[in-house]
Formats: C-alpha cells, sequence, structure tokens
C-alpha cells in the first residue's frame, strides 16, 4: 500500500518510457545463468566433475511396474531361484517357463520368459532367472553385460530383515508405504521420512555439479521429457522440460518457442515490449513471481535450445532409428541433447554433466496385468534398444547410464486380474558402465524366494509384499558414485545412507556399476 | 451523495481494510471523478472477483448486473441471491448434449450411407481391421460437449462446482477403453459388453452435475456404486477371498486417500492431530485389506440378474442375453449390481472400530484367513449392499471427512492455502448446515462463497490526495490461487464473447472436390477439441485418479522459502496447479492466446471414406487407398471466432490527438478491472500503457487507423492474458 501514491504520481512519467528495446539472442543466454539462483544455493560447495562427459537417464515406471514379472525365477531345483515357487504363489498372474516345462503354470499364454544366468563366473550365485517375455532386447544388452537388474530393492529408512524386525516400534519405516505419490516421492527425494520433501536427489546432485563458475549453462543440466520433475527439482536447479520427439518431426531440438517476439504486427510489438519487460519485474505475491519466473525460463531456454541446434558445425539427429512410441520420442530427445551436450564443439548446451528423466505411466495393473504388460513392454525393450543402439553408435556407451525407478513392485499373490500395491522391486540398469563381460553377468541384491513366508523370519507383510532386502539409497549411490559424487559427499544427497552398510568389492555401495 | 456513500458502500469493505495485515500488498490505483465511481468500481472488483470463483468466467453483461445488485443490496446479499438463482437452474447434462452434438452429425456421415441402415446411437460400423481410428470418433463429443457447456451453459454454479468434484473423483479417458466404439452387430466382433464404453465418463459426469447442490453421501454412493468408477479402480468384478487370490485393493485405498478422508485425522480447521510420533495416519495396510473385502461382489448391473451364480461373470451378475441399449451404453447407465455369493462372508474390522459380523454373526479377529470367512452362508444382495453402506458412512462420518474435502473444494474455487478459520467455517456447514444435514453441497459452496476470506484477497481503497483515485491492492501469497489453465481459456472466451460456428459437409467425390462447409452451418455449439496438449489439463484428460496435480505441490524456488503465517493448517504453502506448469505448457500457452486473439481458436478437418472389400473405413492415411473402391468426403469446421470490438473503441479514442495518455489508460483499466478484477500489477500497467503510446505514435503519422485499433487492443489484450496478475487469481 505504501507505494500506491508513488505510483500514481509517477506514472505518467513512466508512461513516456520506450518500451521497444528488443531482446537478442545473446541477452536471452546470458540471462539463462541466472534463472534458477533466486534463493540462497552457494552454500553448499560444488563437485568438480571430472574424466569427460557422464549423463544419467532415469526410466520412471510411474504407476507400479510389476517388477517380478520383469525379473522371475527360472530354476528348477533346490536352491535355484524356483520356477515352481513363482508359478505356485502368482497364480494367474504367472508367466509360462518354457514349451517343455511349465511346472506349475496356471496362467494366460503370453510367451516363454527369457532365460539370464547370475554366473558363478562373475562372482554371482549361479541361479537361473528369467526376464518378462518381451523383454528380448534386454535379455541381449544382459548377456552382453551392458545390462542388468538388482533384486528386491525399495525404499528404506534403515535395514529392515524380516518380519519381526518390521514389528519392532522402534525401526523406522518409510511414511505412506504401498501408496503411490508418498512412495514415487520415495524414490525421487530419498527422504522416506517426509512428505514435505520438495527436492530431489537428482536435483541435490545437480545442484553441486553445475557452479556457474564451471559450467556455463545450468538450465540442460537437468532436463524432463515429461513435464515437472520433483525428482530433477534442487535449489539451483529446476528440471527443464523438452517434448518428446521423433525422427522426422525434429524442430527446434523439442523446444517449444514462444512466437511473435519480435514480430512485425502491431500485436506483436505490444506483446514483444512487455517479454522483454518480465525480467525486471518483481511480485510480491510468490505465486505471480513463480509464474512470471518459470515463463521467463521457458522462453528463454527455448529459444537457446533452438538456436544452438542448427548450427552447421554440430551434429544433428543421430544415426539411429528410435520406435514410435512414447519411450521412443522421450529417449529419441534425450538422445539429441546428449548428442549436442557432449560435443567437443563449443555450444551453448555442452555440458559436463547432465541427467535426463523420462516417464512412462500406465503400470498400476489391478486388474488385466498380463495383457498389459504384453502389450507394453516391448515398447520400452525397444525404446532402450534403440537408445543402446545410439550410445553404441556415438561412441557414448560409457559415458551414459540408464537406470529404473518406480512407485513399489506388486503383490506376488493374484487378485483374480492383476496385482495390488507392495514394495521390494527389481529395477533395471543398462549402459557401458554396468560391471559385467558378455557371459559374465550378474544380478545384483539378493532375489527372494517367491513364497508367502508371513512369519516372523519371512519377508512377506502379506499377499506377497515384501520388505525389500537392498536399500534405493544403495541403488542410487552406486549411480551417484559412477556419476562422480565423492564417497563424503553421498549424504548431502541420499541423507539416510550412512545407515547401509556397502555390499560392493572395492568399497562400492553394491557393486553393479564399474566406478572409477 | 455522502449519505449514499455510506448507505450503499458494502460495509464488508470496511471490515477487511481493518483486519486486513498486508503482507505483500501491491496496489494499483484507478482514476475517479466523484465517489459514485468509487461505487462501482468497488462493486465491479467484487463482482469480477466473485464470479472468477463461482464461474468459468463472468462476461462483462453478468459482471455489471452483479455489481449494480451488489451496490443495490449489498455484496453479500447480492452474491447469496445470484447463488439462489443458480441453484434453481437446471442442471446442463453432459451426457445429453454428448448425444445431441452425435445425432446432429450423423446426417452428414457418409459412413452409413454403405449400408443404407438408418444410423442409430448404439453402434458404429467399422471394419475390424481398421487400425486408424474413426475421425468422427464418439468419444470426441464428450470433450465438445463438457466445453459447450462450461462456456454457454447458464448454470455456471452448478458446472464449477461439477468441475470441482470431478477433480476430487478423479476419473480419465486414458484407460480402461472408456474411448472404444461399439461394433455393429455384423462386423466382426459384434455388439460386446466389453466395447461399449464411450458414453461411461459423461454419464458419471453427470453425478456431479445433477448432484451439485445435492448430498456429498448420495456422491459417494452414486460414485461408488458407478460402473465407470468400478472399472477405473479395478473393483467391479472383485471377488471374496478363495483359492489364494485375493480381493483388489485399489478402490479401498483410494475411497479413502482421496475421495473422503486423506492420509492423516484431521480437525476441524484442517490441521493435523499429532502424536509423539508426529502426525496421526487415518489408516495402515491392513486396513485397506479389511476395507478390499467390503468392495467385492459387484458388477455391472444389466441384463437377466441371477443373483444366485455361483461364479461371478466377469462384467456382470447378470447373464442371457445382453438388452437391447437404446441410449448408448446400458452398464453405464445403470448402477452396478452386487453378486452376493462372491461378496466377502468374513468379518471386517473398519476404522473408528466398526466391525462387520461374518454372515454367520461371528466377528473373529481382523485378518485374512478366517475360518468364518470360509462359511457357506452367501449374502444377500440387501445384506452385503448394507456393508458397502456402512464402510460408506463410516467414512463420510469420519471427523477427517468435511476438512479434508472442504480444502479440496475450496482450493478449486477460491485459494489454494484457506487458513484454519476459513476450512473451521465451512467444516461446520459440512457437519451440520442448520438443519441438522450433514454434508449439504449447497450450504458448504454457498459458505466456501461467500466467506469473508473469500473477498479478502483484494483489497479496495478510496484515496483523496495528491488527486482523487481508487486502489486496489492484493493481499498476497496466502491468499492467492494459480488459475487452472482451463479456467482461464474459458474466462477469456466468455468475456471475449466467443462466438462459435459449427459447420458440416459431404462430398462423393474424392479427393478432387473438397466439399465446403459454409453451406451446412448445423449449429452454433462450441465444439472445441481437448487442448490437453497445450495446458496438460483438460476434462476427462486427467492423468490418473490423482487429477491433474497434487492437492500438495510446492513448486521450488522462492515459495520455498515464504514464511507462512500461523493460520494457514499445515504450516506449508502450496500451489497445486503449478504441478503442471512446465516450459512447454508455458510457451505453448502464450502461443496458444496469441492465436486466438490474432486470428480464431478454429479446426478444419477434412475426412476420407472409402470401403475395401465391403467395410467401410476411414482415416486420412492415403496407404490405405490402393485397395479403395469407393470414397467419400466429410469436411468439418469448427470456429470459435472473438469480438475485440469494445477495446478497439478505446483504442480508436486516442485518434483525436496528442495527448493519448488517458484514453490508454482507459484501455488498460477496463481489461485490468474486467479480467484481472483490478489487480493488474503497477508497473505491469505503467509498461502496457507505454507499449501500447509507442504502437499509437509508430502508426499515428497518417491517423490511427480501424485495423491499426484492432492491433493495439489485440496488443493489449494478449498482454494482460500472459501477464502474471491474470494467471494467478485472487
Amino acid at each position: 500500500m505504501s507505494n500506491s501514491k508513488k505510483n500514481f504520481e509517477t506514472r505518467r512519467n513512466l508512461l513516456k518510457l520506450s518500451t521497444c528495446g528488443a531482446m537478442t539472442n545473446a541477452t536471452f543466454l546470458s540471462a539463462l545463468t541466472h534463472l534458477k539462483m533466486t534463493s540462497s544455493v552457494m552454500a553448499e560447495s560444488s563437485i568438480v566433475p571430472t574424466g569427460g562427459y557422464k549423463a544419467l537417464v532415469c526410466l520412471f515406471f510411474n504407476g507400479a511396474i510389476d517388477s517380478f514379472n520383469v525379473l522371475t525365477p527360472f530354476g528348477t531345483t533346490q536352491g535355484d531361484a524356483r520356477y515352481s515357487e513363482y508359478a505356485g504363489t502368482r497364480s494367474g498372474a504367472a508367466l509360462k517357463r518354457t514349451l517343455a516345462w511349465d511346472g506349475a503354470w496356471t496362467g494366460t499364454d503370453y510367451g516363454y520368459l527369457n532365460p539370464i544366468v547370475d554366473s558363478t563366473s562373475a562372482g554371482g550365485t549361479g541361479r537361473t532367472f528369467g526376464l518378462h517375455p518381451r523383454f528380448t532386447y534386454l535379455k541381449q544388452m544382459y548377456d552382453a553385460g551392458h545390462a542388468t537388474l538388482v533384486a528386491n530393492c525399495g525404499a528404506l529408512v534403515e535395514p529392515i530383515v524380516n518380519n519381526n524386525d518390521y514389528n519392532n516400534a522402534t525401526r523406522k519405516k518409510p511414511v505412506g508405504l504401498f501408496s503411490h505419490p508418498d512412495q514415487q516421492r520415495h524414490w525421487q527425494t530419498a527422504v522416506p521420512t517426509s512428505r514435505n520433501q520438495v527436492k530431489g536427489w537428482a536435483g541435490k546432485m545437480m545442484d553441486r555439479f553445475t557452479d556457474p563458475a564451471l559450467q556455463a549453462n545450468n538450465v540442460y543440466s537437468a532436463v524432463s521429457t515429461s513435464g515437472q520433475s520433483l525428482f530433477l527439482t534442487g535449489d539451483r536447479i529446476g528440471g527443464y522440460t523438452i517434448g518428446g520427439v521423433t525422427n522426422s518431426t525434429y524442430t527446434n531440438g523439442g523446444a517449444t518457442v514462444i512466437n511473435g517476439i519480435n514480430g512485425s504486427t502491431g500485436t506483436d510489438r505490444i506483446f514483444t515490449a512487455m517479454q522483454n519487460d518480465f525480467a525486471s519485474q518483481t511480485y510480491a505475491d510468490v505465486l505471480e513471481q513463480t509464474i512470471l519466473n518459470g515463463r521467463i525460463e521457458a522462453r528463454d531456454a527455448a529459444l537457446a535450445l533452438s538456436s544452438a541446434w542448427p548450427t552447421a558445425t554440430l551434429p544433428r539427429a543421430p544415426a539411429v532409428q528410435f520406435p514410435l512410441s512414447g519411450l521412443g520420442s522421450q529417449l529419441s530427445a534425450v538422445a539429441k541433447v546428449i548428442k549436442i551436450a557432449s560435443s567437443a564443439t563449443t555450444n551453448p548446451l555442452q555440458q559436463q554433466r547432465q541427467i535426463f528423466i523420462c516417464t512412462i505411466g500406465g503400470w498400476d495393473h489391478h486388474a488385466s496385468l498380463l495383457a498389459s504388460q504384453d502389450t507394453m513392454i516391448p515398447a520400452i525393450d525397444t525404446g532402450i534398444k534403440a537408445f543402446y543402439d545410439f550410445l553404441n553408435a556415438e561412441g557414448l556407451l560409457s559415458n551414459v547410464t540408464l537406470f529404473s525407478i518406480s512407485d513399489f513392485a506388486r503383490t506376488l499373490s493374484y487378485n483374480g486380474s492383476g496385482s495390488d500395491h507392495a514394495w521390494g522391486g527389481n529395477p533395471i540398469v543398462m549402459g557401458g558402465a554396468v560391471n559385467a563381460t558378455a557371459g559374465n553377468n550378474r544380478i545384483w541384491g539378493s532375489y527372494p524366494n517367491i513364497v508367502l513366508n508371513t512369519s516372523g523370519t519371512g519377508l512377506d507383510r502379506g499377499r506377497g509384499v515384501f520388505i525389500p532386502q537392498t536399500s534405493s539409497d544403495l541403488y542410487h549411490a552406486e549411480i551417484c558414485r559412477w556419476f562422480g559424487v565423492p564417497d563424503n559427499r553421498l549424504s548431502e544427497i541420499l541423507p539416510n545412507i550412512g545407515n547401509f552398510p556397502y555390499r560392493g568389492t572395492g568399497g562400492n555401495p553394491l557393486g553393479f556399476l564399474n566406478i572409477s | 451523495m455522502s449519505h449514499r456513500y455510506n448507505a450503499y458502500l458494502p460495509c464488508a469493505l470496511f471490515v477487511f481494510a481493518l483486519i486486513g495485515v498486508s503482507q505483500n500488498a501491491e496496489a494499483a490505483d484507478f482514476k475517479v471523478a466523484t465517489r459514485d465511481d468509487v461505487l462501482v468500481l468497488t462493486s465491479k472488483v467484487q463482482a469480477t472477483q466473485f464470479l472468477t470463483h463461482a464461474t468459468f468466467g463472468g462476461t462483462k453483461a453478468e459482471i455489471d448486473a452483479l455489481a449494480l445488485r451488489m451496490r443495490t443490496i449489498g455484496t453479500v446479499p447480492a452474491a447469496n441471491e445470484w447463488i439462489d438463482a443458480q441453484v434453481a437452474i437446471p442442471a446442463s447434462s453432459q451426457s445429453a448434449l454428448e448425444r445431441k452434438m452425435f445425432l446432429d452429425d450423423v446426417p452428414y456421415w457418409t459412413l452409413y450411407n454403405r449400408t443404407g441402415v438408418a444410423p442409430d446411437y448404439v453402434y458404429t460400423p467399422r471394419a475390424s481391421t481398421i487400425t486408424t481410428e474413426h475421425a468422427m470418433s464418439r468419444s470426441g463429443y464428450r470433450t465438445r460437449a463438457w466445453w459447450h457447456n462450461a462456456l454457454a451453459g447458464q448454470d455456471q454454479l452448478r458446472l464449477k462446482t461439477a468441475w470441482a468434484l470431478s477433480q476430487v473423483f478423479s476419473v480419465s479417458r486414458i484407460a480402461n477403453g472408456f474411448d472404444d466404439e461399439e461394433f455393429e452387430s455384423s462386423v466382426s466382433g459384434g455388439p460386446s459388453p466389453t466395447r461399449s464404453r464411450f458414453q461411461g465418463l459423461s454419464n458419471y459426469y453427470d453425478i456431479f452435475s445433477n448432484n451439485a447442490f445435492g448430498k456429498f453421501r448420495d456422491i459417494l454412493g452414486k460414485v461408488t456404486y458407478h460402473g465407470t468408477m468400478g472399472d477405473w479402480l479395478s473393483f467391479r468384478g472383485n471377488r471374496r477371498a478363495a483359492g489364494g487370490i485375493f480381493p483388489d485393493e485399489n478402490y479401498a485405498r483410494e475411497v479413502m486417500q482421496l475421495f473422503t478422508i486423506g492420509l492423516y485425522v484431521l480437525n476441524n480447521d484442517g490441521s493435523q492431530q499429532t502424536n509423539a510420533a508426529g502426525p496421526i495416519s487415518t489408516y495402515d495396510a491392513d486396513d485397506i485389506r479389511e476395507y478390499a473385502q467390503v468392495f467385492t461382489g459387484l458388477g455391472y448391473g444389466y441384463g437377466t440378474y441371477s443373483p444366485s451364480s455361483s461364479s461371478l461373470n466377469p462384467y456382470s451378475p447378470y447373464t442371457g442375453t445382453v438388452s437391447a441399449d437404446p441410449n448408448g451404453s446400458t452398464k453405464y447407465q445403470v448402477p452396478m449390481r452386487m453378486a452376493p455369493s462372491q461378496h466377502d462372508r468374513g468379518p471386517k474390522y473398519l476404522l473408528n472400530g466398526l466391525v462387520l459380523p461374518s454372515t454367520i454373526g461371528t466377528t473373529g479377529s481382523p485378518t485374512n484367513t478366517d475360518a468364518d470367512s470360509n462359511n457357506t452362508t452367501s449374502h444377500t444382495e440387501i445384506s452385503a449392499n448394507a456393508e458397502i453402506d456402512a464402510a460408506l458412512n463410516g467414512l463420510f462420518n469420519h471427523q477427517s471427512c468435511p476438512p479434508f474435502i472442504v480444502q479440496r473444494l475450496i482450493q478449486r474455487f477460491v485459494k489454494s492455502n484457506p487458513s484454519k478459520a476459513y476450512v473451521g467455517r465451512v467444516v461446520a456447514k459440512f457437519k451440520n448446515n442448520g438443519q441438522n444435514v450433514r454434508g449439504d453441497m449447497k450450504e458448504v459452496v454457498r459458505a466456501i462463497l461467500t466467506d469473508p476470506e473469500a473477498w479478502q484477497p483484494i483489497r479496495v481503497q478510496y484515496v483523496r490526495s495528491p488527486s482523487p483515485s481508487f486502489v486496489v491492492s492484493t493481499m498476497g501469497s496466502e491468499d492467492s490461487r494459480l488459475q487452472e489453465p482451463v479456467c482461464n481459456f474459458t474466462r477469456f472466451v466468455r468475456f471475449f464473447k466467443g462466438s462459435p460456428e459449427y459447420q458440416k459437409a459431404t462430398s462423393g467425390t474424392y479427393p478432387t472436390v473438397v466439399p465446403t462447409p459454409a453451406a451446412n452451418i448445423i449449429s452454433n455449439e462450441f465444439r472445441i477439441g481437448s487442448l490437453d496438449a497445450t495446458f496438460d489439463q483438460n476434462a476427462y484428460d486427467a492423468p490418473s485418479v490423482f487429477n491433474f496435480y497434487l492437492a500438495e505441490f510446492r513448486p521450488t524456488g522462492e515459495f520455498q522459502a515464504f514464511p507462512v503465517s500461523s493460520r494457514i493448517p499445515t504450516g506449508v504453502l502450496v500451489a497445486p496447479e503449478f504441478n503442471i506448469v512446465n516450459a512447454i505448457t508455458a510457451n505453448a500457452t502464450t502461443n496458444f492466446y496469441r492465436g486466438l486473439i490474432s486470428t480464431s481458436l478454429r479446426s478444419d478437418t477434412i475426412q476420407t471414406i472409402g470401403s475395401i472389400a465391403g467395410n467401410t473405413i476411414t482415416g486420412t492415411s492415403t496407404t490405405n487407398t490402393a485397395n479403395v473402391t469407393t470414397l467419400a468426403t466429410e469436411s468439418t469446421r469448427s470456429r470459435v471466432t472473438f469480438d475485440f470490438s469494445e477495446e478497439t473503441t478505446l483504442a480508436l479514442g486516442t485518434n483525436v490527438g496528442l495527448p493519448w495518455e488517458d484514453d490508454v489508460l482507459k484501455l488498460i483499466e477496463h481489461l485490468d478491472l474486467y479480467l484481472c478484477g483490478g489487480t493488474l500489477h503497477p508497473r505491469y500497467k505503467l509498461k502496457l500503457g507505454g507499449a501500447l503510446i509507442a504502437e499509437i505514435t509508430r502508426v499515428n503519422a497518417s491517423g490511427v487507423s480501424n485495423a491499426e485499433a484492432l492491433e493495439i487492443a489485440r496488443g493489449a489484450v494478449l498482454s494482460i492474458v500472459t501477464s502474471p496478475s491474470f494467471l494467478v487469481t485472487e
């Protein structure tokens, strides 16, 4: 209120101000580095990336993929992960093993599991597992030593070894277990004790990798192909959204550019004048200020990407054709940004470290589980394969790691059509950094016997809800360590990591990546 | 006239000025000549504010009429009078309009010429081999019907309330085949109960239109028994536990988490009850399993009822031939019905100590493996339904239900962060409407809209010196709300007198002759398709049962650091609508408005139709043409044009010579008043004035022409609808 009279008095003078100064592209670009630096973020000391370009791609199965049908037991003998236990427990939700041996299988035919081995030659158990029948390319990547899975992995605050341990009232547990928004938040924030957490672990990590003194452009360090992302939100980093693109429709690098700025109509001249003034405006109402900041960032970052894209000296499209699917177009967009950002040619998007998130929803298969997975998994399998081919073709396979997250796995028992909300699951990791070689492959974590043991020493919370025996913190820690986060800085990003003893050789959290 | 000033200025204004401890006030002023001007401006600000809350946007005529009434009988009495009048207007039906639009189009469907059979509403001829969707897809009609109702419906308060409720009980077209066409009986596949789905969503939505001013418990019951919800949350066909198969837990969880009580035990003011371990949860995983047993045995309610059937038909407790289906999708037009033999027989341990005994009268213990559950005594339809009723009553009467639902509704109507006092006042109405009725939606909505806190965000003041002016200021962060993109669009269309035109034509020659639709105007309906790709929001397009955005969403940046007052129940500021703001929607929305303002909203389609081996096909893909023997073309034109004549006239006023400042101000103040409730940020106002003057200066060499004035008006409108003050409402 105090400024109202002053406004009145000065209004007419201000009306005379020229507002026609057009912002150039250079002005936009120089403004980019300041976009997110609005809160007090400089307290964290930065981490200096070494060893060249690295990127992480998080594949988020929104809605909780039934990952005990992604990675199943395949063994037939005592001591192996036994398919017969799986088939008996999962009932109508079980996938078929092979033509020759279906054991207790009673379900509907959706093809045969793809067998893989946890090799003793790689230090594994020698047990055999099945990948979903539609994960045929994933099997190839696993066998080649470029993909793996981590078994019974989930959000924990501290280790819980069995039901007795769970029932110990002093044992800390995540809030909102088995609820979609809560457990999605757990995987994305690594703070499973709070519903008020607003920063993702990737955002916190990128805050530390994106000191403006080290890296010119922060906006493209954390990119979502699927809208607003808690996972990518940090203090300085907010997660920039680009659209999924297909091979043929790629324009402006996936960015949606505002039309009409510096246009030639009267409408556009007035519009341009107001757009050019946005950065000078401040609002006391934090909602108005936040929407304004978002509009400025969206406008300028889109312009930066689109102006970087046509530069003749930069590579344009990847050689690999991506499938026309939700994930295919998202990974295609990621591939194209990676290709520019990792380029040796100086350009506005150039980065040392980048993280992406792609989201594929529709996995909440309370009903029609088998038919739905049969329909949906091929798009995942071919999408990951195309991305793998792209990385190989570009010589980036060891520079990029793709890993999956999902709300939780689903109950092992059947509800007559699908499965319900559970806990520990089996995420997928793909990249040249996977610690395996062809013929020497590992399944990491501890794959449980698929039996419903609700006794005090069992893991089943009822209906086949398994207490995770590998913390998602360890899973994330392995990824962060590979990305270049020093061991003594992990707790800034994963606050509960100290509760979980490392299990990998050479002091690695789990061991599934080659951490140099 | 001072007596009039004192007598008629709504007394509430002075109350607000006194209680308003403004942390964030930002003020803009309007030039006034007399105190009458002040009264008029005040009432217009409040009418705009009220109609922004209560409708899909006030037209100028509506705002002016309500403002006049506010000056005549006072602000709140006028608001109550308006609410009473709105409540009396019959509901605009989504499903009926969807059907009408469909039938209006039928004569233009060359598709039907093939068989000579009169088209009906039930079956769409379509070859089973066709992979491209029919361009006349019936699923699009529900979206067009929704837009037309929102933009043209007279029952605006009912429509807005239904929209709010639909965002609590969120369903979406994205799953369960809700978009599926039905098949003609002569085409492979035949009429199938799994395929007659497309009208389920509009029928479900009508629950909210029809009961917007009814009872919350009725809405909860109708939702629970609706086949659309049964499919959406997968409890239709849910059976009692047997043979290692357990009841689906989906509805049991979400009916608590999202539709009634939420995650935490709440006080009447919306704050969370706590103990030593922190906030108290309303339920745990074991409770969900108990409720899952309650929601067993329901199936579609059509056909020949066979309650004694020992095995539940996957679709229905009914057997025999599917009866005639004159209205589209029977299974979604009648409530689900119980197959009692499939309803769980054991005891159920529900919240707040409610125990439902087994069918043999035992209460056992709260586990899933009770011997009592496996007894041979089946429920009856009555006893099984009584269990569902008892469970829903328990949730409806739970202490968390009123504050949980009230907070969500206030977020949809007024503000993102209602104070404890505001929540408490509306909760009191929810619990008892004054006549010992709980959950009376009419009184809940009235309490939300007429509460002092609904007006508080905008303050008005008359300042005498240095020159008389009318000052509008806002209370700031805790009192505002990022408006939904859908509602911003409706505000725009309604204020600028969006004028729809819908045309259709057919031709037998393809592709050389493209039919001209102009000769066949068949309606003046808003046939607008989904805008989800631009907004990340559109009716029927929510990404999940968690709606378009999470009620608890908090954007990053300055927002996080905001010092929240003790008035806010949970101690943190939320802003759900930021959940759908990103770099794509932000720019796409700006481009969308620039397109609307520069030209119009238009969607022209040309659809080719042909036949292969006796089966009709459709699709614009030319890859099909090789085997096509006959072809026809349909064209459709749907346009909405906007009226900027008043703004253009204001811009033309500048044509009479220098200086133009006063005329430019009139244009800006006109837009500010009706679209921003007078809250346009002072700097924005000044800069926009500068930009308009610069443009006038540029073109004025030979005088501002009509065309140039229109450009200026459009520039002003575009600048307003892309301003933070328009996007954030008070």
